[in-house]
């Protein structure tokens, strides 16, 4: 039993981590709350409904694509809209994404209807065993997926050129500019990459859970608890955030029952910053 | 012609009785409203008033002191909750219960705003934002506050007038009392207080303001208001559960509301609260399928051309410079 | 400063002012029609429930006008409703209900989806002295306010799951052990409690139940739990978005039971739809069934559902026939009462004992129906099928097989 619940943790908080991952960039780089990124979530979801619906693939194969779309629509819209109010504080950006999230969610609803979307494929809930507990092979790719995408993302910060200008852009524009950098375009690629990732993440979620125009908001609240617990702007302390998320949703579980999962989150999550003001490994620069 | 007030700001001692007359006159209409007006309308107006008064709430704490309280619903739920629990389980009078609400609201602000007011800009925010989650789950799993089924209330005696004009007139003088809170504030010193914490929090202390106690007397004010809100929210509706009183939206609304007529100011936020609701009222019952957005268009067009609100607008000369004002100093 | 301060806001009030007065004229309804009116949750949570609800209006409103319209007092009414969307949003429905009865001056007030909307919609109708006929609301606590213009359609919610207990008690191998899983809100609360006492009378063994917080995507650990207990039966008080991932999470961790019983979820075409194969062998509860064959009067179960799809060419869903049947319901107490007023058409609708389509109504003095029905329908094959009356031919599969041995 405890063995599964350290399972069904570390498979859950992988997904977290993986959509905290993308918000806590954008916030890490440009300072901005993004309160459209749950709902980008969910355009990816769709995107991925469609695709299967349309061409009757396999929806791991529509990742590439969902990801690309978004990463296209982030591009252009920090490019052309987000950019303007860039120096505006976080009260204009966030409210400025909010009304972003507002336009979004009537696209989908234009689009689709406002009813539930899931895709199942024949191989969803097959399983294995491993010491007496049960892993599914899906959730395990989901997990794999978003953690070779986490690893590479931090990598291709750390250790690439353009990654290097991003890191550059985000802990001092004026400098980042004085040596060449186009902190525009930085700025654009930085929330493409991570709308990409959210639009990547979408597709794995819809493996996993059935989406409505409206999900995005219930995402949100994860993105914020594992971007901020990990400190914002550290990519792999969001992993850590949401490894750590994972496993408290199953022990609060196991150990006070289902109805107190929500208590004891929101309870930890206050007392880590009254003791650790800014998550596990937040930095100063950024922001 | 321009003197200068105790503070050191410019008056104008010219435009002292225009002022007060057409403040005077404002004041008489929103009283005389109920007379005019249809049940719809003087409902609609109460709700205008409730969320100006979440806005100033939100005002205090943001506006003036530079802390985003996002999660400042929590305080509306609170006292929607004390109240309903005092009157369904002890009999307490509504009044009391009401007053209760309020109290409730200030010890839990300024007892939790010791301990998360160190926290500073974006995790202070997101600390307020799992604290109404927190409060909400907890109401959830409590027996005396019904749980997820909620709580009905005694129902408030009356015909369907008197109720309407019953509420109205509190949304109303509460809005009022909220609004004349914040002109104190903002002409004393603990105005500018709050201003220099939301400057530079450093500089302030270095200037011998010492940060914690001001931060927390904003906190409380700004709850204070939240909770009675809150409490005549749920006596007019007469249910409440969890799920109502403590979702997210109105709390960006609150933000939303205030920064279009003005952070910072002290009739922006009311501003913000009529323009927005009254806009919402139009787009959504002529418009159902774009209501979304419409209203989202709105926002990015404000936070694009008008960043620092509606207020700021409003009696200067059009020009094409003045509308792209916000983008030349906001873009990056 | 000031002076500019205040000319702008004198400006912004103005504008507000204006625009209100311009919103504020309309026109008001012709005579010879009656004017019904309904806040209802085009968008939000309930969404998809509250569109279905506003399909069946839409029917029988053109139903009725084909045939003339309304008689009332041996005079003939054409039926006009005039709709808004309350964002699935407590205050906005109760500030609607209010336009909608001040403003637009409607006859009759059409119910709005869900009970915790419809506490706060029936408040201002019962003030006002406008009837409101819940066809989508039977929370108990609803009724138990004293209320004399508000009227149930459905049996209370506090019985939704008993019936379906009732079903499994009876088949054989014969089960022992529950699990019931409950959703923290007020129709799922209310449902399993119900279920909670019920199932002592039947000798089944309770041996898990939890309630969870709405919003709850993610059951593995809960499930691992119930794994361990290994319940024969499995009743799951949640909507749509919950029991879907659940069902799927039960598969992904082999959660077995010989039976999972659901509320109204498995009915929607897309549950099935989105689950597949995985959706066969779940129970659901259901309001009202082919199987029940009611007559009533215009129609019977077969020809609305027939009617229904020539007329709007969608295929009938539950929602679109229970919107339907509280407006029957109205029509009939409307035309008998022959005429308009409010408290007259109240009368006649406490003490009618009627049949429709929809089944039989009889409302006791707190204006819950003691009367109405519940089926139990199964997914069998990915379609629903009911068990209980049974359709054609309709067996209970039972017990439910392992998942890997699908």
């Amino acid at each position: 039993m405890i063995l599964q619940m350290i399972i069904n943790g570390l498979l859950v908080g992988g997904l977290y981590a993986s959509i905290g991952v993308s918000f806590s960039l954008v916030y890490g780089i440009m300072g901005i709350i993004n309160l459209a990124q749950g709902t980008q979530i969910i355009l990816g979801a769709y995107l991925t409904c469609a695709m299967v619906q349309f061409f009757h693939i396999d929806p791991f194969l529509t990742l590439p694509v969902s990801g690309f779309v978004l990463f296209c629509w982030g591009y252009a819209i920090q490019r052309c809209i987000i950019n303007m109010v860039g120096k505006g504080g976080v009260v204009l950006t966030s409210l400025l994404t909010f009304g972003l999230n507002l336009v979004l969610i009537n696209i989908i609803l234009l689009i689709w209807n406002a009813d539930f979307r899931g895709v199942n494929p024949a191989y969803a809930g097959k399983n294995f065993e491993l010491f007496g507990a049960t892993i599914p092979y899906v959730r395990l790719a989901v997990f794999f997926v978003a953690v070779v995408a986490t690893v590479s993302l931090h990598w291709f910060l750390g250790h690439t050129q353009t990654g290097n200008a991003i890191h550059a852009s985000a802990q001092n524009k004026r400098a980042a500019q004085i040596v060449g950098i186009n902190i525009r375009h930085s700025y654009a690629l930085t929330f493409a990459i991570s709308s990409g990732l959210a639009g990547a993440m979408g597709t794995l979620y819809v493996i996993l859970k059935p989406v409505s125009p409206f999900s995005g908001a219930d995402l949100l609240m994860i993105l914020f608890l594992v971007a901020v617990l990990g400190g914002l702007g550290n990519i792999p302390g969001a992993l850590l955030g949401g490894v750590v998320m994972g496993l408290t949703d199953s022990f609060s579980v196991l150990c006070l029952g289902m109805q107190y999962q929500k208590i004891v989150l929101f309870l930890g999550f206050i007392l880590v910053l009254i003791f650790l003001p800014r998550g596990f490994f937040g930095r100063r620069f950024y922001g | 012609m321009a003197e200068r007030d105790r503070l050191g700001r410019k008056t104008t001692a010219g435009g002292a009785w225009a002022t007060r007359t057409v403040f005077g006159v404002l004041l008489l209409a929103a009283f005389l409203v109920p007379l005019a007006l249809r049940g719809y309308w003087v409902r609609l107006l109460a709700n205008v008033f409730m969320f100006g008064i979440l806005a100033q709430g939100v005002n205090i704490i943001a506006g003036y002191c530079g802390y985003l309280a996002l999660g400042n619903i929590l305080f509306f739920g609170l006292g929607a909750y004390v109240t309903a629990v005092l009157m369904t389980h002890f009999g307490v009078p509504f009044p009391v219960a009401f007053a209760a609400s309020g109290a409730g609201a200030v010890i839990f602000s300024a007892g939790i705003g010791l301990l998360i007011l160190r926290l500073k800009g974006q995790y202070f925010l997101m600390a307020t934002l799992a604290l109404s989650e927190l409060m909400r789950e907890v109401i959830s799993s409590l027996d005396i506050t019904g749980g997820g089924r909620g709580l009905t209330l005694p129902m408030f005696t009356g015909g369907a007038a008197t109720v309407n004009n019953f509420f109205y007139y509190l949304m109303l003088l509460l809005m009022l009392a909220c609004t004349f809170c914040i002109w104190l504030i903002d002409r004393s010193y603990l105005g500018l207080a709050f201003k220099a914490i939301k400057f530079d929090e450093d500089a302030a202390s270095v200037m011998g303001i010492n940060p914690p106690p001001y931060k927390t007397a904003a906190w409380a004010i700004s709850s204070l208001f939240t909770g009675f809100a809150g409490s005549a929210f749920a006596y007019w509706m007469g249910y409440i559960d969890p799920g109502v009183v403590f979702e997210i939206t109105p709390s960006i609304k609150m933000y939303l509301m205030m920064v279009l007529g003005g952070a910072g100011t002290v009739w922006g936020p009311v501003a913000g609260a009529l323009f927005i609701e009254l806009v919402s009222e139009l787009a959504w019952s002529r418009f159902m399928e774009y209501q979304f957005l419409i209203v989202g268009s709105i926002l990015i067009l404000t936070c694009l051309f008008t960043p620092k609100g509606l207020m700021d607008l409003v009696g200067k000369k059009f020009t094409w410079s003045l509308f792209t004002k916000g983008i030349r100093e906001n873009k990056i | 400063m000031k002076r500019v301060l205040m000319g702008k806001l004198l400006l912004v009030f103005t504008v507000s002012l204006f625009l209100l007065g311009t919103v504020a004229v309309r026109a008001h309804a012709a005579q010879d029609k009656i004017l019904l009116g309904a806040a209802i949750s085009m968008t939000g949570k309930f969404a998809r429930e509250g569109g279905e609800l506003k399909g069946g209006y839409d029917f029988w409103r053109d139903w009725v006008n084909g045939r003339g319209g309304m008689d009332v007092g041996g005079k003939k009414y054409k039926v006009e409703i005039i709709y808004y969307d309350d964002k699935s949003d407590t205050m906005t429905a109760a500030k609607l209900t209010e336009k909608l009865i001040t403003e637009d001056k409607v006859n009759f007030l059409l119910a709005p989806y869900s009970s915790g909307i419809a506490f706060a919609t029936s408040a201002i109708a019962e003030r006002y002295g406008y009837i409101t006929i819940a066809g989508a609301a039977n929370s108990d606590a609803l009724y138990e306010r004293g209320y004399k213009y508000l009227f149930s359609l459905l049996p209370p919610a506090s019985h939704d799951f008993n019936a379906t207990a009732d079903l499994l008690s009876r088949q054989k191998p014969a089960p022992k052990t529950v699990a019931i899983l409950a959703l923290d809100s007020l129709l799922t609360i209310l449902s399993t409690d119900g279920l909670r006492n019920h199932i002592k009378t039947l000798g089944l063994q309770e041996v898990y139940y939890t309630k969870f917080p709405a919003k709850t995507t993610d059951f593995s650990a809960m499930l691992t739990v119930i794994k361990a207990k290994n319940p024969d039966l499995v009743f799951f008080g949640g909507y749509f978005e919950d029991s879907v991932p659940f069902l799927k999470q039960c598969k992904e961790l082999n959660v077995n039971a010989k039976a999972f019983a659901f509320l109204t979820a498995p009915q929607f075409e897309d549950w099935v739809k989105i689950l597949g194969k995985d959706g066969d062998y779940a129970f659901s509860v259901m309001y009202w069934a082919r199987a029940m064959n009611w007559k009533g009067p215009y129609f019977d179960v077969k020809s609305f559902a027939d009617t229904f799809q020539k007329q709007t060419g969608t295929p009938m869903r539950l929602y679109h026939a229970q919107g339907a049947a509280g407006c029957v319901l109205l029509q009939i107490a409307i035309e008998k009462a022959g005429t308009l007023n409010q408290a007259k058409v109240r009368d006649v609708l406490s003490k009618m004992d009627v049949t429709t389509f929809w089944g039989p109504f009889k409302a006791d003095e707190k204006g819950k129906n003691i009367k109405g029905r519940i089926a139990i329908l199964q997914v069998q094959h990915g379609k629903t099928v009911s068990v209980d009356p049974a359709d054609p031919g309709a067996k209970v599969w039972y017990p439910t097989p392992p998942w890997d041995k699908r």
